[in-house]
């Protein structure tokens, strides 16, 4: 039972890896404190619950279209509202986007009510059995989806010119404005990304967990748990920690109850904070 | 002179709050309720997240502690003594997490205060549930006789508040606690001991928000961990002390003000539109708004602002003044 709670575990932790590597990009690589992040993935899990009911699409289907809409959204924010006040102090990043998410949690109230929704899928009460692990198919294909998004994030923060200028903007934005990068633009572009990351996080995450909306404010503190748990600025720390948290989260509620599993992610933040806030894969910061 | 008319003002406004009851239904009298304690709270938060630029975001775990210390003792000890532990019992708590919390500073400190107050809800709603009864709720003993006298105990409370921020606000400590928020290196490169000064600032605020936490338990009759560990609390307290003016005295009155009666006024104006759906989500879904713009236009809050222009203009007026040759 143990081997099955740590591949349940594992399999949970891809969808919060890919939630905090959105909020990598937007917080650890670009510095803006992102309180929303959340939210956006509640944006996520609310279109595919739509898309599905409206029109059955498939939820692995409407993957794309929660990506497009949340980038788009994501830009707007950014241009509307964040790029205002994203030179003043990191108190202002945290209220404003705190407002953002404040919105967008009770325009999904007035919209949807505050009942947990679901969606019931041909194949989600289905399980593979490989040798006595037993794994949920509906959990497999999102970790397979979750796997891919990660590979290409990680491709398109390394290895394109976009992502060049993305890093080059996390570690000197004056520098990289003198060397012909357009700041303004490639950070809404950076901000753009991490939101329709979230919700694609928030799709792939609709056929598994219920989407009411207060599970923006627990998506938040979430995504920034794993962040700093994986380390600032690195992406594919944020792919661990949230390997980790998951992990983490199965064992506590599966041998100590339901709600340890939040008492256990909190302390190990703290915990995280205090004894080594770099992180596991981060550079020293601040 | 100068200092005697500081004093108009605020008495003044105690003078006009001390005759609304008179004239006020129950109704308007629990509004003044919540203006003013959550003024007093707002007060108290002010010292740690508006002088000395803390910004926690975790207030809520004072409250809970005040509130549910009140509950548990207040059958056993009597409801002063009940308050007096209430004080107690989180000023002794903030100990420890300001000593957790302050190794960090910006946005750390304020996910670490976070973590902290939904630790808390969470041990308070399962696994303190024999004490806490947990979301079934726990009875709470009055404070007073009549329902309407809390009306006075909150105006009290809020007093005291302000008498309390007012004068440490304004003496060297209220100074130190500036010079923290403006650069906490330079501060403690000029001798300023910052890790004491930034705990001394979290105590008196956690007292305040703790007894500020025992006032609502008593007037709310019954608490759920929800009702007062909630981030809902947390951030209200703060959006009211940045909406009125963070680092101002007389910001979290103003923004309490304003917020409790524009939620009162949209609850019940919109409360039979039924194309908005749900009054209350559509109220909240304003109120973010509010705090996008002000944050946006006018980040020093209304006080602030009002002080900034006040400010300019009597800089301008002294030039005109000089060049005038006056």
């Amino acid at each position: 039972m143990f081997l099955q709670t740590i591949v349940n575990g594992l399999l949970l932790g891809a969808l919060y890896a890919i939630v905090g590597m959105g909020l990598s990009i937007v917080f650890g690589t670009m510095r803006i404190v992102n309180f929303a992040h959340g939210q956006f993935v509640m944006a996520g899990m609310y279109i595919t619950y739509t898309l599905f009911t409206a029109f059955g699409l498939d939820p692995y289907v409407s993957a794309l279209v929660s990506f497009v809409l949340c980038f788009l959204l994501g830009m707007a924010v950014y241009r509307v509202a964040i790029h205002r006040i994203i030179r003043g102090p990191e108190m202002n990043h945290i209220l404003l986007t705190a407002g953002i998410g404040l919105m967008l949690t009770n325009l999904a109230q007035m919209v949807y009510n505050t009942n947990q929704l679901t969606i019931n899928l041909s194949y989600s009460h289905r399980d593979l059995v490989f040798g006595g692990l037993r794994i949920n198919i509906a959990y497999l294909i999102s970790f397979l989806i979750a796997a891919v998004v990660a590979a290409l994030l990680f491709w398109f923060i390394m290895k394109t010119e976009t992502g060049r200028a993305i890093r080059a903007i996390s570690q000197n934005a004056a520098a990289a404005a003198l060397s012909g990068i357009h700041v303004t633009r490639v950070t809404m572009l950076a901000f753009g990304l991490g939101i329709a990351v979230a919700g694609v996080a928030g799709t792939l995450l609709l056929p598994i967990h219920y989407v009411d909306p207060s599970v923006g404010d627990a998506f938040s503190l979430l995504a920034f748990i794993i962040v700093v748990l994986g380390g600032m600025g690195s992406i594919l720390g944020s792919a661990i920690g949230g390997l980790l948290i998951g992990v983490i989260a199965q064992l506590a509620s599966y041998y100590l109850g339901q709600s340890y599993s939040d008492v256990l992610t909190y302390v190990v933040f703290l915990l995280v904070l205090l004894f080594k806030p770099s992180g596991l894969l981060g550079r020293s910061r601040v | 002179m100068k200092r005697l008319r500081a004093w108009i003002l605020p008495i003044l406004v105690l003078i006009l709050f001390a005759l609304i009851p008179f004239t006020a239904s129950f109704y308007y009298q629990q509004i003044f309720f919540y203006i003013f304690l959550f003024a007093g709270v707002g007060f108290a938060w002010n010292l740690v997240g508006g002088y000395a630029g803390q910004l926690s975001l975790g207030h809520a775990a004072f409250f809970g502690i005040g509130a549910y210390a009140y509950a548990l003792l207040a059958p056993h000890i009597g409801t002063g003594p009940a308050v007096l532990a209430a004080a107690v019992l989180s000023t002794v708590s903030a100990a420890p997490i300001g000593l957790i919390c302050f190794r960090l500073r910006g946005p750390y400190f304020a996910l670490a205060t976070i973590a902290v107050a939904q630790l808390l809800l969470v041990l308070a709603t399962n696994q303190f549930k024999g004490l806490t009864q947990g979301a079934a709720g726990l009875l709470v003993q009055g404070m007073v006789p009549d329902p309407s006298l809390y009306y006075w105990v909150a105006l009290g409370f809020m007093v005291v508040a302000f008498a309390v921020t007012a004068l440490l606000a304004t003496s060297k400590t209220g100074y130190y606690l500036m010079a923290i928020r403006e650069d906490e290196d330079t501060a403690q490169t000029v001798t300023i001991n910052t890790p004491l000064y930034k705990l001394y600032a979290l105590l008196v605020s956690a007292l305040l928000t703790g007894v500020g936490g025992s006032i609502f338990a008593a007037n709310l009759g019954t608490i759920q961990p929800n009702d007062v560990f909630s981030a809902a609390i947390s951030n209200q307290v703060v959006f009211l002390a940045i909406l009125g003016g963070a680092g101002t005295l007389y910001g979290p009155l103003v923004g309490a003000f304003i917020l409790e009666f524009a939620s009162d006024w949209l609850k019940n104006s919109v409360a039979n539109v039924t194309w908005l759906g749900d009054a209350n989500a559509f109220a909240f879904f304003l109120y973010g708004l509010l705090i996008v713009l002000v944050v946006m236009y006018m980040p020093a809050g209304i006080v602030g602002t009002v002080a900034k222009w006040r400010k300019g203009r009597a800089a301008h007026v002294h030039a005109q003044r000089t060049t005038a040759g006056v």
